[in-house]
């Protein structure tokens, strides 16, 4: 029927390098096909190499690339994603806007002439704007849900409906502070909850991990997970399986196997069961 | 009679628990779960000061505010950001946009009141 697969799973900065060859570099991108749909989620520098096998193709692209948030290292694969430069290809940006700023304006302004020497609107292909909020949606037969997560902007989390396979993607989302909850004194209110009743029964959970609870400690309101916390979601929404994503530009290969067993040790001493994996560039998952 | 605050978050706990406490303070509250539908609504409450939640279904509370500030008897209303988030480019944004202030969830109700005399 089709298949994830990964092509940027690091955060906040590509890191090319030794260090980091078995899990990869490149910024968030990941690819989804089902039947006979592209979609793309993310548009972080692995976009590059995505682009570069779609061509490899030779057939026309029609994609709908379906933005978390309009941070740099989600967007700055797409003045180097060869297919938008094709005529005749279609690509389809989704995502947020803000209240002062539309879609396309944000996307361009990466393309402006003072950063890159070719503007958005001199790309050959059709280049289309879809704003999106917290809702429910149907595009092109894809049903999906969309969540505001918790990081600086206004940044969404997705839940795809694929066929029988339900895929949810939060790349950069911070637990909220839940250190009081509704009383007389302080007002407050679960936050979490909602994240953990948007992932609930999900298939595939592919969710911010980038730190270790005590790097977590010097990074607050830095928009970004600890691990621990993205397991606790995953075991109490009942998720078949685990994705840790957006990894620290500092953690090594070796620093992310230690994350991904750690992760797996606090489901061990849990008395739940799931199955966790760590993003990893070329990784495919059926569908 | 005019409506001192609305209250227009998607939480309903917390909205009921923050009606309750505004209350007692001598306020009187209305509240609205429907960040759209209060676009319609607040024209007909007519209240004194807005708070506002952000991450809010169908319309977030930055295009919100924006659109409030839009409405001929809303430009100069105070509107008090109270959210989750707790980043400075929000809180920015917020100001920018015509916020009075951005107060971070969890907030002492004390904190909330005396933002709120500010203004009443």
């Amino acid at each position: 029927m089709g298949y994830l697969k990964f092509w940027g799973v690091r955060g906040s900065i590509p890191t090319p390098g030794p260090s980091t060859m078995r899990y990869g570099g490149n910024t968030s991108c990941l690819e989804i096909q089902c039947d006979d749909k592209l979609l793309i989620l993310d548009a972080g520098s692995g976009l590059r190499n995505l682009g570069n096998a779609l061509m490899g193709k030779g057939q026309a692209i029609q994609a709908h690339v379906f933005i978390t948030h309009m941070h740099w290292d989600h967007i700055q694969g797409i003045p180097f994603f060869t297919p938008a430069y094709i005529p005749g290809n279609s690509i389809t940006f989704l995502g947020a806007d803000e209240a002062d700023r539309s879609l396309q304006s944000i996307i361009s302004g990466q393309m402006d002439p003072t950063y890159f020497p070719i503007e958005l609107d001199d790309m050959g292909a059709e280049l289309n704007f879809r704003n999106l909020s917290e809702d429910t949606y149907t595009i092109n037969d894809i049903r999906f849900e969309t969540l505001y997560v918790n990081h600086p902007g206004n940044a969404l989390g997705y839940k795809f409906y694929l066929k029988d396979t339900s895929v949810v993607y939060i790349s950069d989302n911070e637990p909220f502070d839940t250190s009081a909850v509704a009383s007389e004194e302080m007002l407050g209110e679960d936050g979490n909850q909602k994240l953990i009743d948007f992932v609930k029964d999900c298939d595939i959970l592919i969710h911010d991990a980038q730190y270790t609870q005590e790097e977590y400690e010097k990074h607050r309101t830095w928009g970004h997970s600890p691990f621990t916390f993205t397991v606790d979601v995953a075991l109490q929404a009942n998720v078949g399986q685990l994705v840790l994503f957006h990894h620290d530009p500092l953690h090594d290969d070796n620093a992310v196997d230690t994350i991904l067993e750690s992760a797996r040790q606090r489901v061990h001493n849990s008395d739940k069961s799931l199955n966790i994996i760590a993003a990893q560039e070329g990784l495919e998952i059926a569908l | 009679m005019s409506t001192d605050i609305v209250l227009i978050d998607d939480n309903e706990i917390h909205l009921q628990t923050t009606r309750r406490i505004l209350q007692n303070y001598g306020f009187s509250v209305e509240t609205l779960s429907d960040p759209v539908q209060s676009l319609e609504l607040l024209p007909v409450i007519n209240p004194r000061v807005i708070i506002l939640d952000i991450m809010m279904p169908g319309m977030d509370g930055f295009h919100l505010l924006k659109s409030i500030k839009e409405l001929p008897q809303f430009t100069d209303i105070p509107v008090i950001i109270l959210s989750g988030k707790q980043f400075s480019p929000d809180k920015r944004k917020a100001l920018a946009l015509g916020a009075k202030e951005y107060l971070t969830k969890p907030v002492n109700s004390r904190d909330l009141i005396s933002e709120i005399k500010k203004h009443i």
